[in-house]
């Protein structure tokens, strides 16, 4: 887990100002986390497990346009196939 | 001018940077990221670990997720944007969504965008239309919420970054015929 962090700028201006640096978190993970966190993210939205989406997906039985939640799921898969 | 780097990971610790600071001039959300090599499949960056992320000001939310791969070339290592979804939601219903998935069984390869207008044309939906837009930059996304969504900016200097962040762009993808 890392921090980005630019270089901070003038405190004195403190609460008074917007923010003018980056401290938003930046989480790393490995592909069995990115899995994990497919197989979360299909089930909360489209109630299937991640790997039954992606062989749907593959298959060609669900479009990758077919809903806002679909492709919100299908992007976080690596798409992988020839590119037509 | 995109930025060159001496390794795979220096190049995509720069590209997560550059996201990352361009996101926070809308959202303190966290940002997930997989992936500091080379490979044939390309890595993903999420927001929100995918979810929306809820923008301040008006009820606006905000989805992200890039495709990105890391190669070499003559200048040194670079991260490319592969494929996009960049969607922005109103209440809860999403508004537009810019989408860019070349590969997978998807006939619709080139950039597209979805309008969340319920409009029928004959018996089709205006939202499942695939409207061409070219490839969309996420500091565009983040303009538009800002400078006409009203989405309210975080930080001060977010017309710089999106400045910045326009200005280190490769060329677009070339258009298919």
């Amino acid at each position: 887990m890392v921090k980005e962090l630019a270089p901070a700028v003038d405190s004195f201006q403190g609460a008074f100002a917007m923010a003018t640096r980056t401290d938003n978190e930046i989480r790393e993970l490995s592909p069995e986390e990115w899995d994990r966190l497919v197989d979360e993210k299909a089930r909360k939205y489209l109630g299937m497990s991640g790997a039954e989406f992606e062989r749907r997906l593959n298959a060609g039985e669900i479009d990758i346009d077919d809903s806002p939640a679909v492709t919100r799921v299908a992007m976080m898969l690596p798409l992988h196939a020839t590119p037509k | 001018m995109p930025h060159r780097s001496r390794t795979p990971a220096e190049a995509v610790e720069h590209y997560r940077g550059q996201t990352v600071r361009l996101l926070s001039c809308v959202t303190t959300a966290h940002t997930t990221v997989g992936g500091y090599h080379a490979s044939d499949l390309p890595h993903r960056l999420s927001l929100s670990d995918g979810d929306p992320a809820r923008l301040r000001g008006e009820q606006l939310t905000l989805d992200v997720t890039e495709q990105f791969r890391v190669f070499e070339d003559a200048g040194g290592w670079r991260v490319e944007i592969v494929g996009y979804l960049y969607a922005l939601e109103y209440e809860d219903r999403e508004l537009v969504a810019y989408h860019w998935h070349p590969r997978g069984e998807s006939p619709i390869t080139w950039p597209h965008l979805h309008v969340g207008a319920d409009i029928r044309v004959g018996d089709r939906w205006l939202g499942k239309i695939h409207l061409p837009s070219g490839a969309v930059g996420l500091e565009r996304i983040v303009a538009v919420a800002i400078a006409e969504l009203g989405a309210e900016p975080l930080r001060d200097d977010w017309e710089r970054l999106i400045r910045e962040a326009g200005a280190q762009k490769a060329d677009p993808p070339p258009v298919e015929r």
